[in-house]
């Protein structure tokens, strides 16, 4: 069996395979981060480099399951790196003893790298950085201080195809196409024995009763709430035994009859498009201009492209196969005449189309596609500070950035041991929280299993970015270990 | 498996662990205590090697057995009890194994249990402190069911390849074998995925695979790396603030969703009075006057799913010896009001469960049925 089977499981082979060729940078190593790192080697990620200046010393070891007891003196990303390698053979993962300002201040350097995550950095360092990757890659800062810690992320734009709704089924019966409309007239409902009755599909019961419906009222199908009533009444006319239970699946799913609306986030998304250059989304480039053909398919056919998904319901096989079928077959039409679109869009615009498979994923999630618009990593902490939110976590924010800040300008990478640097912390953050004293205790700078917590958030956001699957959060999430809870300060927007 | 170099690196002392599996391939993507030389081994061996090689000064002791078959001498030794069990049936036994040994004269005998879980992007962590907060056991109606098949559908009308597998498994398999299924053996799986296949070929039906089949016959859940070290890293913080004492523990459950954005969100449990293993009530059950025995043995199948029952008067259903069984199963179908008077408290045993369960039994005044 396949060694990532589990997670296949989650994310699908295609998912499997973006992990495959990402590649990640690390720019600074802590607990945290290295346990970022191993979360995203045994997960199968293509290459990591792990980048930094300093030796090991007793403050690492104390912290870090990764570093081993007789490695003084050795670099630490070395250390780091050749351990981790270890653990699968399938990763790449490069240990560069190079200190990260140096690649900070070199754009070449970080080109090539789909997220690049960072730890301990002053604020106007971090929006150094910002700018010379925003185009080209997320960043995803990790913060770990005693008791608490930080995740945040940072990025111009990220897209989702498949954000896993519970649900993709779409029945689209308000507009019955003739192949699902005749296979229900080919049923006589009054003419069935009771057994056969009791399994014809609850579809089939819905799209009679609609009819129904339409025989009585010549207008669109029930949207008040007596019509609704009326219109349930008439499906439940069509029992003939107690609780029967394909009579009860078409009441619960007497709503899908209604006309589903295009989503508000997606007819956002079809504005937000309209009159852009394309190119202007730089690395979202191929969603948005499926985006542009997904508004261009529903202009022309009035409705979204059909997911073909249909769930599991009471029926006799060869019922429940034909609607599979025929639900199917539509999709496939609807794909096919997307695609169409599609392609004569790129053709238009000059642009590289998706491959085949990408184009059907995107057609068959198109109602559930999701985008998110980010903000540069100054503008989300003025924003952060806003009034009305939470105070103790805010207190938790500041204190952590002025952590931060205080250590990269005295060129420390921990004050582990160094008694000045630990009062003269505390002293700068008094006056934010009783509980933030615990991030100061010297002898605990960073506490492993806390970093453990923050470095597998950020190990789960990586990989939600990477596989543009699941929904990330927006944009500064605080961890607090004594509470075991997190908060996120949302910043952004987000269209699903 | 996070969970032991957490309190590794935190500098616990000594660590016993238990496990009586032994290492899959399939564990290579989130456990790295393992490699891919240790496939076969026993996972607690191995875990206690690394560990005791990597961290001076740690001593990890491993038990390569079912927690079921450590004795009380052995739970009392320690102060702290961690669980990373991967089945209701596990956590109920030690829940009850933890709770029983507290002397409510002593306090050094509440031990405190951190249970955690994970099911993909999602995960939970809570803390009991036995006799205190809620048990397991309180919450027990909080887990949803594990998905289930009608018998009906699986062999009249199959309509998903989940149908065809299920049918293959519960209705083929034992009358093609004498030999019991056994879900580690390739051969068997392979055997398994291929009556299933041909089932849904008669049946028209796609979509039935060999990673589908495994799904289905093995519960397969889902686990990655990055949600077992959230996980793990927080039942070690609540492990470590236990020890030490400088912060109190989480009260008493912690939810992580990583989904839809990231929550770690916390709660506080009550505790249950009529709780079979840490309240003093008895259950309480109403039922129609015409109910059967049956019914009563349904209507308690998420507390005890293979219940005995007895009344003050003497057995009225057990399950062994097959002797006994034979003699109490006509009760099965016989109104409660034939066996008992309403009110009355009647005992259940099942042997999944160190503990036997109280029910009140009330018959309501309107018959529904």
């Amino acid at each position: 069996m396949n060694k990532y089977d589990r997670q296949i499981r989650l994310w699908s082979e295609a998912g499997q395979g973006s992990l495959k060729s990402a590649r990640h940078l690390v720019l600074g190593v802590t607990a945290a981060t290295t346990e970022f790192v191993k979360n995203m080697v045994l997960a199968g990620i293509g290459h990591v480099t792990i980048v930094d200046g300093n030796s090991v010393t007793e403050a690492d070891r104390s912290a870090s399951f990764f570093m081993h007891h007789d490695v003084d003196g050795s670099n630490r990303a070395q250390v780091i790196a050749q351990y981790i390698q270890s653990l699968n053979d399938e990763a790449e993962v490069v240990g560069a003893a190079e200190n990260p300002n140096h690649y900070i201040q070199t754009p070449e350097l970080l080109a090539s790298y789909d997220i690049i995550i960072t730890t301990r950095l002053a604020d106007d360092i971090l929006m150094q950085l910002w700018k010379n990757v925003c185009k080209t890659s997320v960043l995803i800062q990790i913060d770990s201080y005693g008791c608490v810690g930080q995740v945040r992320s940072f990025f111009l734009w990220h897209t989702i195809v498949d954000s896993h709704p519970e649900s993709r089924v779409e029945l689209y019966l308000h507009n019955l196409w003739s192949e699902i409309e005749s296979y229900s007239d080919s049923i006589d409902l009054e003419a069935l024995e009771n057994h056969d009755h009791e399994h014809i599909a609850f579809v089939v019961l819905l799209i009679k009763a609609l009819q129904e419906w339409k025989r009585r009222h010549h207008n669109g199908p029930p949207s008040t709430l007596p019509e609704k009533k009326e219109f349930k009444a008439i499906i439940k006319a069509f029992e003939r035994t107690y609780d029967q239970e394909n009579v009860s699946e078409a009441v619960r799913n007497a709503w899908r009859v209604s006309v589903p609306k295009v989503p508000e986030g997606l007819s956002k998304l079809f504005e937000i498009q309209e009159g852009c250059n394309l190119r202007e989304f730089g690395l979202q480039l191929t969603f948005f201009s499926l985006v542009r053909a997904l508004k261009q398919f529903v202009a022309k056919y009035d409705r979204l492209p059909l997911s073909g998904d249909l769930p599991d319901m009471k029926s006799d096989t060869a019922g429940y196969n034909r609607i599979v079928e025929i639900y199917r077959t539509k999709a496939k039409q609807d794909a096919e005449q997307f695609a169409r679109v599609y392609l004569n869009l790129c053709q238009l615009e000059g642009l590289e189309p998706a491959s085949q498979s990408e184009i059907e994923h995107f057609c068959k999630n198109c109602r559930h596609i999701r985008a998110l618009r980010g903000v540069p990593p100054n503008e989300d902490k003025r924003l952060n500070l806003r009034v009305h939110e939470d105070s103790e976590f805010k207190s938790i924010f500041s204190a952590i950035c002025g952590a931060n800040e205080y250590l990269y300008r005295n060129h420390l990478t921990t004050w582990y041991g160094d008694q000045s640097a630990a009062e003269a912390l505390r002293d700068y953050s008094a006056h934010y929280a009783d509980q933030v004293g615990l991030v100061y205790d010297s002898s605990a700078e960073e506490l492993h299993s806390v970093s453990a917590f923050l470095g597998g958030i950020a190990a789960q956001e990586a990989t939600k970015f990477t596989l543009h699957q699941y929904t990330p959060f927006m944009h500064t999430l605080v961890y607090d270990a004594i509470k075991q809870a997190t908060h996120v300060f949302l910043n952004g927007e987000i269209f699903n | 498996m996070a969970t032991r170099q957490n309190l590794a690196a935190l500098r616990v002392l000594v660590i016993d662990v238990i496990d009586m599996d032994t290492i899959d391939v399939t564990n290579l993507n989130r456990q790295f205590l393992f490699s891919e030389s240790d496939v076969g081994k026993a996972k607690a061996s191995v875990a206690a090697e690394f560990v005791n090689k990597r961290v001076p000064g740690v001593k990890v002791v491993p038990h390569v057995s079912a927690i079921q078959d450590m004795s009380d001498d052995f739970y009392e030794r320690f102060n702290i009890v961690i669980c990373g069990l991967d089945s209701v049936e596990a956590r109920r036994w030690i829940n009850a194994k933890i709770v029983g040994l507290v002397d409510d004269n002593d306090p050094t005998t509440i031990r405190p249990l951190i249970d955690g879980g994970t099911e993909g992007l999602r995960g939970q962590v809570r803390v009991i402190l036995p006799t205190i907060t809620a048990c397991y056991e309180c919450s027990l109606d909080m887990i949803a069911p594990q998905k289930t098949y009608p018998l009906c559908t699986i062999a009249a009308t199959p309509r998903l390849p989940e149908h065809c597998i299920e049918w293959a498994l519960v209705v083929g398999w034992p009358q093609w074998h004498s030999e019991l299924f056994d879900a580690d053996r390739p051969d068997h799986m392979q055997e398994m995925y291929e009556r299933a296949l041909e089932r849904a070929k008669e049946h028209c039906i796609s979509g039935v695979t060999l990673s589908l089949t495994q799904g289905v016959v093995k519960h397969i859940i889902p686990a990655i790396a990055s949600t077992n070290a959230i996980v793990a890293s927080a039942c070690c913080t609540e492990a470590f603030k236990l020890a030490t004492a400088i912060a109190p523990p989480l009260d008493n459950y912690m939810t992580y969703a990583g989904n839809d954005g990231a929550h770690a969100y916390p709660f506080s449990l009550d505790a249950r009075p009529d709780c079979p293993v840490c309240g003093g009530e008895a259950l309480r059950v109403d039922l129609a006057k015409s109910a059967t025995l049956s019914d009563l043995l349904e209507s308690i199948a998420v507390q005890a799913p293979k219940a005995s029952i007895s009344a003050a008067s003497g057995p009225l259903y057990m399950r062994n010896p097959p002797v006994l069984e034979k003699a109490t199963r006509a009760n099965l179908t016989k109104p409660l009001s034939e066996l008992f008077e309403s009110g009355s408290e009647l005992v259940v045993t099942d042997a999944t469960l160190p503990f036997s369960l109280r029910v009140t039994v009330r018959f309501s005044q309107d018959d529904h049925r």
